[in-house]
């Protein structure tokens, strides 16, 4: 696709299909890096205009769920510096505006503890968790955020030696 | 507990969705957010760069009128009490050349922004990288626009209004009054872009080397 040839129309029904197909990608992203339901909502709205304003770069060199988490993960670094998450919670936008509904679920509390963990990290360490945790190949991380994959190997050694350490003093 | 194990609790979402998406308010949220960032922006460019043409063509008209206008019926407008000199001419002309100057300058550097976000690679440290530049250029921009932007543009004006006012043939103090003012101006709009570099850029630019600096070094 080249930029700046793609039709709105198209750019629209892709932005569509991604978001309806790899939308669990995007909440786990939006729920590591947002901690009230304020929060949420914006860097899902942030999440959303990034990766509608990249589709027409998007050149098929990697995954498209790759290239979601890179998207998603910039933004949610980029929503994190502007400290956005101290706003004033009244700010909350009302039921026909908010872009994101938290759905009625059983509570499982040790995900409710493996998220709390991942929200201590670094944003660096995040990151590498949540590519980690779905799976993706030391390859496909260094790719996404453009680091050595032995630097990745030497991360992910010290990630899991950490969240085992802590799931031992629980 | 062993990663295995984390990774099953991890992928326990993935089969109950922790949220449901209104995709019509999010389209239109999207598109709302676009419009106001875009619009501001080019707003922000477009203003600078019309005000630029029309001072300069204002000059030139004005340089025109002293050049090519009857003299009989410049001597009846009763704003003008003196007749304008050759100098007056080329002090308009030079005006409106430094405000045509000024435009080309916004619209160029509008242009080096654009293409600022097109050279880097699709990872996190290219993002990072890209965020860098642009912030090193908006650094970089507020710096040089003090002397290549509002330094040329505070001569044009006060060309312009040292010709108005000696055609109005105003007291000497006024000119002293309008000389402060001006220099007032000059120093609050250099001391805001100073200001918007060191409480705003530079604390950014910090952030963003600091995290790519946690990218590149292992041993962090």
């Amino acid at each position: 696709m080249d930029v700046g040839l793609m039709e709105v129309s198209e750019q629209s029904r892709v932005f569509d299909e991604w978001l309806s197909q790899h939308k669990g990608l995007l909440f786990k992203v939006v729920h590591a890096y947002g901690f009230t339901p304020h929060d949420r909502e914006d860097l899902f709205q942030e999440i959303a205009t990034q990766i509608w304003n990249s589709i027409p770069r998007f050149r098929g060199e990697s995954a498209v769920t790759t290239w979601l988490y890179r998207v998603a993960l910039n933004s949610a670094l980029a929503w994190s510096r502007k400290e956005r998450k101290h706003r004033d919670q009244s700010q909350l936008p009302n039921d026909d505006e908010r872009a994101l509904r938290e759905t009625p679920r059983i509570e499982d509390r040790r995900l409710g503890w493996l998220y709390d963990q991942i929200s201590q990290f670094d944003h660096v360490d995040r990151s590498l968790t949540l590519l980690l945790l779905d799976g993706y190949s030391y390859r496909e991380m260094a790719e996404t955020l453009g680091i050595s994959e032995s630097y990745v190997g030497v991360k992910i050694n010290r990630i899991k030696t950490h969240l085992r350490n802590l799931t031992k003093e629980e | 507990m062993e990663f295995s194990e984390l990774k099953m609790i991890w992928d326990s979402q993935n089969q109950e969705p922790l949220y449901a998406m209104n995709e019509a308010a999010l389209q239109g949220i999207v598109q709302r957010k676009n419009q106001e960032w875009n619009r501001c922006l080019s707003c922000c460019f477009t203003t600078e760069i019309t005000i630029g043409l029309v001072c300069g063509a204002l000059m030139v008209v004005c340089a025109g009128m002293a050049i090519f206008g009857d003299p009989a019926w410049l001597a009846a407008l009763p704003w003008i009490k003196i007749a304008p000199l050759r100098w007056d001419v080329f002090a308009l002309l030079a005006a409106g050349g430094i405000w045509f100057y000024y435009s080309a300058y916004m619209f160029l550097a509008r242009k080096r922004q654009q293409r600022r976000v097109e050279v880097f690679d699709s990872t996190l440290r290219g993002d990072l990288d890209r965020a860098l530049a642009e912030t090193d250029f908006q650094i970089a921009h507020a710096r040089s626009i003090v002397w290549w932007g509002l330094v040329p543009v505070w001569v044009a004006t006060s060309l312009w209004l040292a010709v108005f006012y000696r055609l109005l043939a105003m007291p000497a103090w006024s000119y002293v009054f309008i000389g402060a003012t001006m220099l007032g101006s000059f120093v609050v709009v250099v001391s805001g872009k100073q200001k918007s570099i060191t409480n705003r850029f530079e604390p950014r630019r910090r952030e963003l080397e600091s995290l790519r600096t946690k990218l590149a070094d292992p041993q962090r």
